[in-house]
């Protein structure tokens, strides 16, 4: 998808807490607070729009800390660059969620 | 003792999340079960920090709720994959979607005989003011008149009716060179019946007049059944029980209303049917009201004789699948504003508007949907209607009328309801459906679904509750002046 892609508000909040270091779906939906069923699809989307990648988390990492294993996501190259080019069509984006907030995993 | 009902909840809500992933495709099924149950595990963990609430058993269960479209997500876009990008959601792929089904029901309609007898008896009716005369106790399926009686009508002078025609039906076993013995249903006729019925024969201008040999009219049914729908059947020489005959041609379908329902009609003279008819055999006898006759008919059965006799007339009107089909439309388009509102819903958040030749395409794609969609609705009335008839029936008739109501009611809703959806812009039907903002926060923001053009033309807002202020959905053009305005960085 082209840098200059127009992207919903919804996608857009998404990709934001994305790139700021929200990096699972659970936390994702806490900092936004939309409901699954509009952040799990969208990050579908996203993920099939080549701006955001997924990747499971190491099985031993989570079996040491007695939990599931978390599939994480993180932007790409050109996620990074639609983010760039929605944070100007959305000025308060990165109010709604600034960086000094990111969860760290 | 732990009492809590927790574990029992989260085993309903694994439970749920293995509901919705049957809908998930089997290649991404285990994955897709792996993250949510993940997910789970962690909305579950973080509510193990205050005691058992109903209020967090229903957040896990609304978030439990939220894999059932995400389910969806994955399997539309599963559905979707081969399909070429350029006819994603376009306007095209809908008309061409819409003329695949039309040319699959004309195909059907012209291959299926049920089809044809119905059209074919709306063409060809009977002749107005046709009796069949026949005893009044008697059904009118069972010949009651003699052969005599019709003599002696046919040879006094008839003030109520200007022309008569007898037959009497009779088993024949029927054979010709190319086809074996088989079994018929013939009529005995007077030469004059199909004159009085003003029934036209197919391929009667093949009826010979050299061979001196009675003509054989057959029904096209009978064509079908025994004759293996063979082309080159007329003027061949037919053996009939124990006389040669010559098919003169084939009759419609509009034949279905004479009493008796013969095969073939076997036209004889009067001095063959003479000589071969006993007096007192019993047939049925058709005759043509006069000018006075009609004048005192007033009612479907008359009372001609004193002696017990009734006239049936023939010439019940048809109203024909064409005709039938344009009431049902009419009626569909009169209760299209009861199943869904017939605005388009053009109202917008800003003063743009797309220019005529936009908006007209727009009215004539939405025309082009209403007129295939009325093709498909009559072509696949008559087929599921007519598919297994062989003559009229009132029954398959108001089967087709219904079914043709319904299909144009909702073949119109859902061109009504899918213009909605298109972009005034490009067409293309909006598509990444995101829900925004909950129920309960309506008073101080909307909550509906947004969807977006793909080709970024338009953003769509769908209000969940309509309100005074946003009762109907609004379009947003992303064009040029909407970037101007909200591009700066120094918006509050």
């Amino acid at each position: 998808m082209a840098q200059d892609a127009k992207l919903s508000h919804t996608a857009a909040m998404i990709l934001q807490a994305i790139g700021v270091g929200y990096v699972y779906g659970f936390n994702i939906m806490e900092v936004t607070g939309l409901p699954s069923g509009t952040v799990y699809p969208a990050m579908r989307r996203l993920e099939r729009d080549n701006l955001i990648r997924s990747r499971w988390e190491r099985e031993s990492a989570a079996k040491e800390e007695k939990r599931p294993a978390r599939k994480y996501y993180k932007l790409t190259a050109a996620g990074r660059g639609t983010l760039e080019a929605s944070r100007k069509r959305y000025p308060l984006l990165e109010r709604l969620i600034p960086d000094e907030e990111a969860k760290t995993v | 003792m732990n009492l809590s009902p927790r574990p029992a909840f989260y085993s309903g809500h694994l439970l749920l999340l293995r509901v919705a992933s049957c809908i998930v495709p089997g290649s991404e099924r285990r994955d897709w079960r792996r993250e949510w149950e993940g997910e789970l595990w962690h909305v579950h963990h973080a509510s193990l920090a205050g005691g058992f609430s109903w209020s967090v058993q229903f957040q896990m269960t609304a978030f439990c709720a939220g894999s059932f479209p995400d389910a969806m997500e994955v399997r539309r876009h599963a559905a979707s994959a081969e399909r070429p990008a350029s006819l994603h959601e376009s306007p095209a792929k809908s008309i061409l979607c819409l003329c695949a089904v039309l040319v699959v029901c004309v195909v059907a309609a012209r291959m299926l005989m049920g089809v044809h007898a119905e059209s074919d008896s709306a063409r060809f009716q009977l002749r107005p003011a046709l009796l069949s005369v026949g005893l009044a106790d008697a059904p009118f399926s069972r010949p009651t008149i003699s052969f005599a009686q019709y003599r002696t009508w046919e040879m006094s002078r008839q003030r109520y009716f200007d022309d008569l025609a007898f037959y009497r039906i009779t088993t024949e076993s029927a054979a010709n060179r190319a086809q074996p013995f088989r079994s018929l249903r013939v009529a005995h006729a007077t030469a004059n019946l199909l004159p009085i019925l003003n029934l036209p024969v197919q391929a009667a201008q093949a009826m010979p007049g050299d061979d001196h040999l009675p003509a054989l009219v057959i029904s096209r049914e009978a064509w079908i059944r025994d004759f293996g729908k063979e082309p080159l059947l007329d003027g061949v020489r037919i053996r009939l029980g124990g006389q040669m005959a010559r098919v003169a041609g084939m009759v419609s379908y509009g034949s279905w209303q004479l009493p008796g329902h013969p095969d073939a009609w076997l036209l004889e003279s009067d001095r063959d049917l003479l000589s071969a008819t006993p007096p007192a055999s019993e047939g049925f006898v058709i005759a043509h009201l006069s000018s006075l006759g009609r004048s005192i008919v007033s009612s479907e059965h008359v009372p001609i004789m004193d002696d017990g006799l009734y006239g049936t007339l023939l010439d019940q009107p048809i109203d024909g699948p064409e005709r039938l089909f344009a009431f049902a439309l009419f009626l569909a388009l009169l209760a299209l504003p009861a199943v869904t509102s017939i605005s388009m819903s053009e109202s917008t958040f800003s003063s743009h508007r797309p220019s005529f030749s936009r908006r007209l395409y727009r009215w004539i794609f939405l025309a082009a949907k209403f007129s295939i969609g009325a093709c498909i609705a009559y072509y696949a009335s008559c087929d599921l209607a007519y598919w297994n008839i062989a003559g009229f029936s009132p029954m398959a008739e108001f089967a087709q009328f219904v079914i043709a109501f319904v299909l144009c009611l909702f073949t119109f809703r859902w061109a009504v309801l899918d213009q909605r959806h298109r972009c005034p812009v490009c067409l293309r039907r909006v598509t990444h459906p995101a829900q925004v903002g909950t129920a309960s926060c309506t008073f101080l923001g909307w909550n509906g679904t947004e969807m977006i053009c793909t080709g970024g033309h338009t953003l769509l807002h769908v209000p969940s509750l309509p309100t005074s202020w946003f009762g109907a959905q609004r379009w947003l053009y992303l064009d040029a002046s909407w970037e101007f305005l909200f591009a700066g960085g120094d918006v509050p």
